[in-house]
C-alpha cells in the first residue's frame, strides 16, 4: 500500500524529467498506486442528529427544573459518547427558549461537546425556537444530506410568550425537518399540552409527562435508548421500536 | 471493433452481516452486442426488500431485452415495462414489502442509450477526455428515497437519453452504501482509478469485492454495489 507521499514524489519525478508545460494529473500507473477507495471517500460516519429546544424560561426555575435537565442532559451527553459499536455517529445540538431562542451548544459530535449548565429566566418564545430549528436543519451545511433523519426534542413547562403558530407551522412543512422523529415533554401542570402536541403532529405519538423534576432525567433516558437504539440498527432512519408504554413518564 | 468489459459486485453491509439478515443489494448487466446494466438497493425498512431488489434487477433485464429492439422506444417505455415485470416477478409478494431503488444504463439496437433512475444512488459517466456526468437524481435526503413499491409516478424517474458509450468511456452504478460516502469532486479521479485497476487485474471481480469489503469510512453499515463498463 503506497500512501500520498509516494505519490507525490511520482509525480515530482516525473516533473523533472520534461521541460515545461506538465500535466500533474496522475498517469494510469500512478492511479493503480491510490490507495483504495479511501482517496475517494469522506473519512466521517453519518452523523445522526439530536436537537434538544430546552424551555428556559423563569417558571424552570422553580422546583429544580433546571437542575434536573441540567443533569438529564449531561447524562446523555456522556451516555452518546460512552456509545459503542455504533453505525452513526451522534451529534448533538441544544437550542434554548427563556427571553430569547439561541443556540446553546452548536451541532456536534457528542464527544466533542462541552457542557455548561444552562441557566432559567425570561419568557417562553417558543417560536423563536421552532423558527431556529428549522433554520438549523434546512442548513446543508450544518446537516449534511447523508445525514440520517434528525431527532427533535421539545420540552417545556409553560405556555410560548410568542407568536408560534407560523414558526411552527414552518418547520413543520419544510422539506427536511418534517422528515425528523420528534418527541416531547410536558412538565408540570401549566405545560401547553396543545403546543407539544402539534409539534409531534402525529395522532399516534404521546407527549410525555414529568411531574416532578426527577422525571425529566427519566425522559431523557428514553430519548438516550430511542437514538441509541437506532444509532446501532441495520437501518439507523427506521422508527424505533421501544417500549414507550412500560416507560416511568 | 469496441469491447465493453462489465464489473461488478454486491457486498452485504456489516450491519447485515451482523444480524444475519440478507444483504438487500442487487444488479445484473451485460456488455455485448449493447450494453445493459442495472443495481437496486432494497429499501431497509421493507421486510422482503432483498426480494424485491432482486426481482427488480431481473425485470428490468426482460424489460430491455423487449425494449432495445425498438426504433420508436421511449425511456418512458422502458421504465413503464420495468415497473409492470416487477409487480409480475414478485409474484405472491406484496410490492410494499419489497421496496427497492433502481439505476440502469440500457443501450438499445438503433445507437442510442437510456438512463433511469428511481431513488437514491449514483450514475456517472467518464469520457476520454476527462469529462465526467453525474445524472442528475431525484435525491431526497436523509435517507428517504423513491423506490418501485413505494408511492411514486414517472415523474420521480430521473430519465435522459444519451449516445450509448464510445471507445474510452466508463460508467458506474452505485448504491447508496457507495455514493452517500464519494466526494464528488473527486469522481473523474474515482473513475480512472477503478478503470485502471480493473483492467489490470485477472479477476477484477474479486479484487473489486476486497476493496468493497475494506470500505474506509467510520461505521459504514450499508450493503454496497457498484457496477462499472468500460468501453475499449
Amino acid at each position: 500500500m503506497i500512501q500520498p507521499l509516494a505519490r507525490s514524489v511520482l509525480r515530482t519525478d516525473r516533473a523533472s524529467l520534461s521541460n515545461a508545460n506538465v500535466q500533474i494529473s496522475p498517469t494510469t500507473t500512478e492511479y493503480r498506486l491510490m490507495a483504495g477507495f479511501k482517496d475517494f471517500t469522506t473519512q466521517t460516519a453519518r452523523p445522526l442528529p439530536v436537537i434538544i429546544l430546552a424551555d428556559v424560561s423563569g417558571s424552570m426555575e422553580g422546583g429544580g427544573k433546571i437542575q434536573a435537565l441540567n443533569h438529564a442532559l449531561r447524562e446523555m451527553l456522556e451516555a452518546f459518547s460512552d456509545e459503542s459499536d455504533l453505525r452513526a455517529e451522534i451529534h448533538v445540538a441544544v437550542l434554548t427558549f427563556g427571553g430569547t431562542a439561541k443556540v446553546h451548544i452548536p451541532l456536534a459530535t457528542s464527544a466533542k461537546v462541552r457542557w455548561n449548565d444552562l441557566g432559567a429566566g425570561g419568557g417562553t418564545p417558543m417560536g423563536q425556537a421552532f423558527e431556529l430549528t428549522r433554520a438549523m436543519v434546512e442548513d446543508r451545511a450544518t446537516i449534511p444530506g447523508r445525514a440520517y433523519r434528525p431527532t427533535l426534542v421539545l420540552l417545556s413547562d409553560g405556555q410560548p410568550t410568542d407568536a408560534w403558530q407560523q414558526p411552527l407551522a414552518a418547520l413543520l412543512g419544510s422539506e427536511r425537518a418534517s422528515k425528523a422523529f420528534r418527541m416531547a415533554l410536558a412538565i408540570g401542570e401549566d405545560a401547553d399540552r396543545t403546543v407539544l402536541a402539534a409539534f409531534l403532529a402525529n395522532p399516534e405519538a404521546r407527549v410525555f409527562e414529568a411531574h416532578e423534576a426527577r422525571q425529566i432525567r427519566d425522559f431523557f433516558q428514553l430519548v438516550t435508548m430511542s437514538v441509541s437504539s437506532r444509532s446501532r440498527s441495520a437501518n439507523p432512519n427506521a422508527t424505533p421500536a421501544l417500549p414507550f408504554a412500560g416507560y416511568d413518564v | 471493433m469496441s469491447e465493453t468489459r462489465v464489473t461488478g459486485c454486491s457486498v452485504r453491509g456489516p450491519a447485515h452481516v451482523r444480524d444475519g439478515s440478507p444483504g438487500q443489494d442487487a444488479w445484473s448487466a451485460v456488455a455485448e452486442p449493447v450494453a445493459f446494466a442495472v443495481a437496486c438497493d432494497g429499501m431497509g425498512s421493507r421486510p422482503l426488500a432483498h426480494e424485491g431488489a432482486r426481482a427488480a434487477t431481473r425485470a428490468a433485464l426482460r424489460a430491455w431485452r423487449l425494449w432495445r429492439r425498438s426504433n420508436a422506444g421511449s425511456p418512458e417505455d422502458l421504465v413503464r415495462l420495468i415497473e409492470v415485470l416487477w409487480r409480475l416477478d414478485l409474484g405472491g409478494i406484496a410490492p410494499a414489502e419489497a421496496c427497492t431503488t433502481c439505476l440502469v444504463y440500457a443501450e438499445d439496437l438503433h445507437g442510442r442509450a437510456v438512463v433511469a433512475q428511481l431513488g437514491d444512488g449514483l450514475i456517472v459517466r467518464r469520457s476520454p477526455d476527462g469529462a465526467v456526468t453525474t445524472h442528475p437524481s431525484r435525491k431526497l435526503d436523509f435517507g428517504t428515497t423513491h423506490a418501485l413499491g413505494a408511492p411514486h409516478t414517472l415523474a420521480d424517474w430521473s430519465l435522459a437519453v444519451a449516445p450509448p458509450l464510445a471507445p474510452g468511456e466508463s460508467l458506474l452504478l452505485a448504491t447508496d452504501g457507495v455514493s452517500e460516502d464519494l466526494l464528488r469532486d473527486r469522481l473523474d479521479g474515482l473513475m480512472r482509478w477503478l478503470h485502471a485497476e480493473l483492467d489490470s487485474r485477472r479477476a477484477p471481480h474479486h479484487w473489486l469485492r476486497r476493496e468493497l469489503h475494506r470500505w474506509p469510512v467510520a461505521h459504514h453499515g450499508d450493503d454496497k454495489t457498484l457496477v462499472m463498463l468500460r468501453r475499449s
